[in-house]
């Protein structure tokens, strides 16, 4: 039975890379147009007659032009290894190859919980402050400012049965949601796959996580870290034994997991973990992303910041 | 992309040789819900303490629930508190062998401080199941009343439906609860399972099972599943248990999968016990060896129906 799971999972992931333009939903028509664009070469092939000797053949360059894309999200709909279909969107950064960073939803949402940090993160011109009177981390009127040292992709995407808000805790299916949304990742326009990093909230604090480790396992494209709001092992999977894993691997991955101390879950699995940057918020029930809150001694949007930029920069290589 | 294509390859075919899936290359188990591959046994308890925390206590409300990972099956039965018991391994109260099922818990408390082994009440109940009918216990989850009446709350309360009239002692001859669906905040629900009905036309133990079932689901009802996080980051400090939150997520994540119709609920069955003519109010086997012969058939998984 593993072996035939195994095999599907090899089959669809071939078969979704021979035919990988019909997973990706371009919104844009134009950027197809530039993907396909092949150069024009520089040089004549045709021989001039007073010369005696035979020509040698003219090579066609190869090379692939570099295409930043349009800063606006653009769709990308992706099938798991068991036949769902899942909508996520990729925010294009400013240059090519870029890394990326996922954003894993929580329970009580989907992909658009991140939408505002996603556009900010992006930090290309897309975002529009505005508040939001009832959630904090879609209110980007207080966000602070972004001090990325360099572009960043976002990769946001809606587990199974989560649109609007998750109708049932199937965290054995997420986990598969997980692995095709990483692959889907890697795969990317413009997406230095060896770049990537992930942060979630709730469960998908443990599915960032998760997903960061099992993309280092199958050693298909690389993560470079993982930040978690509120974990608490709720994908079925011990936090603790994957953050061990990433903590002591070669090199260490930085892993920041962010709690309140009254959400006892996250307290027991973010305390006493060596290596593991753990941010406590007092004692209070705030829970995933209602840690994103503004006026606190440690912004938690700027140690998402500070996170990316350690991620990236190869700390311990 | 024929890069990617071949990167994708000899992943599929390493996974393919040595026959693993990525969760189970991280350490978790072969059963649904990355659960494990063997049965497991979780003893749960209900104390009668109205106050924070778990220092004494009787275990009032006891059941153990058989959990199949590989099988996606569920049974639970209850047992009564007043089952008179061998309990083993009390070391003070001057030797005492035996007492009432309850009472297995309250000698074990951290309070008491009469049992040496791990889990305290909890570590000695399970002593005592094994002692006396041999069948292991592998986790325990204890609730006070306070954290009960609160998570039921937190869930916005539960439905149960009720089949019989129940009677108090205080009002004997006019019933408390009706026949009927009730939805129940948390002490109404806590008033329901606990009240010593005079002419036990439901059992005290069956309506523990109606609240358990209610509670259940009311956590997998719509309206509650995005909460189920949040829940458990508040509620964990306040339960009692060894199971780890990736054993509690994991229990969560089958009983997700289980139809409630499915969940077989069952009880050390009122007609293999009689009350003997002795001080105090207690519960014997008739036949001796009926409840071991009973719980070997629920470890095999051939019983209740």
């Amino acid at each position: 039975m593993d072996k035939f799971r195994s095999s599907i999972f090899f089959i669809c992931a071939v078969i979704c890379l021979s035919g990988c333009a019909g997973n990706q939903e371009f919104t844009d028509d134009s950027t197809l147009d530039k993907i396909t664009q092949q150069p024009t070469s520089l040089h004549s092939n045709t021989p001039k007659p007073t010369i005696t000797f035979t020509p040698e053949p003219t090579f066609t360059p190869s090379v692939t032009p570099i295409v930043i894309l349009d800063p606006e999200p653009i769709g990308v709909n992706f099938t798991t290894e068991d036949g769902i279909e899942l909508e996520g969107l990729y925010y294009p950064a400013s240059e090519n190859p870029a890394p990326l960073i996922v954003l894993v939803h929580w329970a009580r949402g989907d992909m658009t919980e991140w939408e505002q940090i996603a556009l900010w993160l992006q930090d290309r011109g897309q975002l529009e402050r505005t508040p939001d009177y009832n959630y904090s981390w879609k209110s980007s009127d207080w966000f602070p400012e972004l001090l990325l040292e360099g572009p960043l992709g976002v990769f946001v995407f809606t587990m199974r049965n989560c649109e609007g808000s998750c109708q049932s805790y199937s965290p054995g299916d997420w986990l598969l949601d997980l692995e095709s949304a990483m692959i889907q990742a890697a795969q990317l326009q413009g997406v230095d796959k060896d770049r990537i990093i992930t942060a979630g909230a709730s469960i998908g604090a443990d599915g960032a996580l998760y997903g960061c480790a099992w993309m280092n396992m199958i050693g298909f494209g690389t993560c470079k870290g993982s930040f978690s709001l509120s974990p608490a092992s709720l994908l079925t999977v011990p936090y603790e034994e994957l953050a061990n894993q990433l903590i002591n691997s070669e090199p260490s991955l930085p892993l920041y997991c962010l709690f309140g101390l009254r959400d006892d879950a996250s307290v027991e699995t973010c305390s006493d973990l060596p290596g593991l940057v753990a941010v406590d918020y007092g004692y209070i029930e705030n829970h995933g992303f209602e840690l994103i809150q503004p006026g606190q001694v440690r912004d938690p949007l700027l140690l998402l910041n500070e996170f990316i930029n350690i991620s990236l920069a190869g700390v311990g290589e | 992309m024929k890069r990617l294509v071949y990167a994708i390859l000899i992943a599929g075919l390493f996974l393919s040789i040595f026959n693993v899936e990525p969760a189970q290359a991280m350490g978790q188990g072969d059963g649904i819900c990355n659960g494990p591959d063997e049965v497991i046994y979780i003893l749960v308890i209900g104390t009668d303490t109205r106050s924070v925390g778990y220092l004494y206590g009787m275990g009032d409300s006891s059941m153990v629930l058989r959990v199949d990972f590989q099988n996606r099956e569920v049974s639970v039965i209850s047992f009564p508190r007043d089952l008179w018991v061998v309990i083993p391994d009390v070391t003070e109260d001057d030797g005492r062998t035996h007492g009432k099922f309850t009472q297995a818990y309250f000698f074990g408390t951290e309070g008491m401080g009469y049992y040496s082994g791990e889990g305290y009440g909890a570590g000695l109940m399970a002593e005592t199941i094994k002692y006396n009918w041999g069948l292991e216990i592998d986790h325990y989850i204890v609730l006070n009343m306070r954290t009960f009446r609160d998570v039921v709350d937190a869930l916005g309360g539960i439905e149960i439906y009720n089949p019989a009239p129940v009677y108090s002692f205080q009002q004997p001859n006019q019933p408390k609860v009706l026949v009927g669906g009730y939805f129940f905040s948390g002490q109404d629900a806590l008033l329901y399972a606990r009240y010593r009905d005079p002419k036990n036309s439901v059992d005290r133990v069956d309506r523990h099972a109606i609240v358990m079932k209610g509670l259940f689901k009311q956590i997998f009802s719509l309206s509650t599943v995005p909460k189920i996080p949040e829940l458990i980051g508040l509620y964990k400090g306040n339960v009692l248990t060894d199971m780890h939150l990736a054993e509690l997520s994991q229990f969560l994540c089958l009983a997700a999968l289980t139809n409630y119709d499915d969940v077989r609920f069952g009880r050390i069955p009122k007609d293999t016990l009689y009350i003997p003519d002795w001080e105090g109010f207690v519960w014997l086997e008739k036949e001796p060896g009926s409840i071991k012969a009973l719980l070997e058939d629920f470890q095999a998984g051939h019983w209740p129906e």
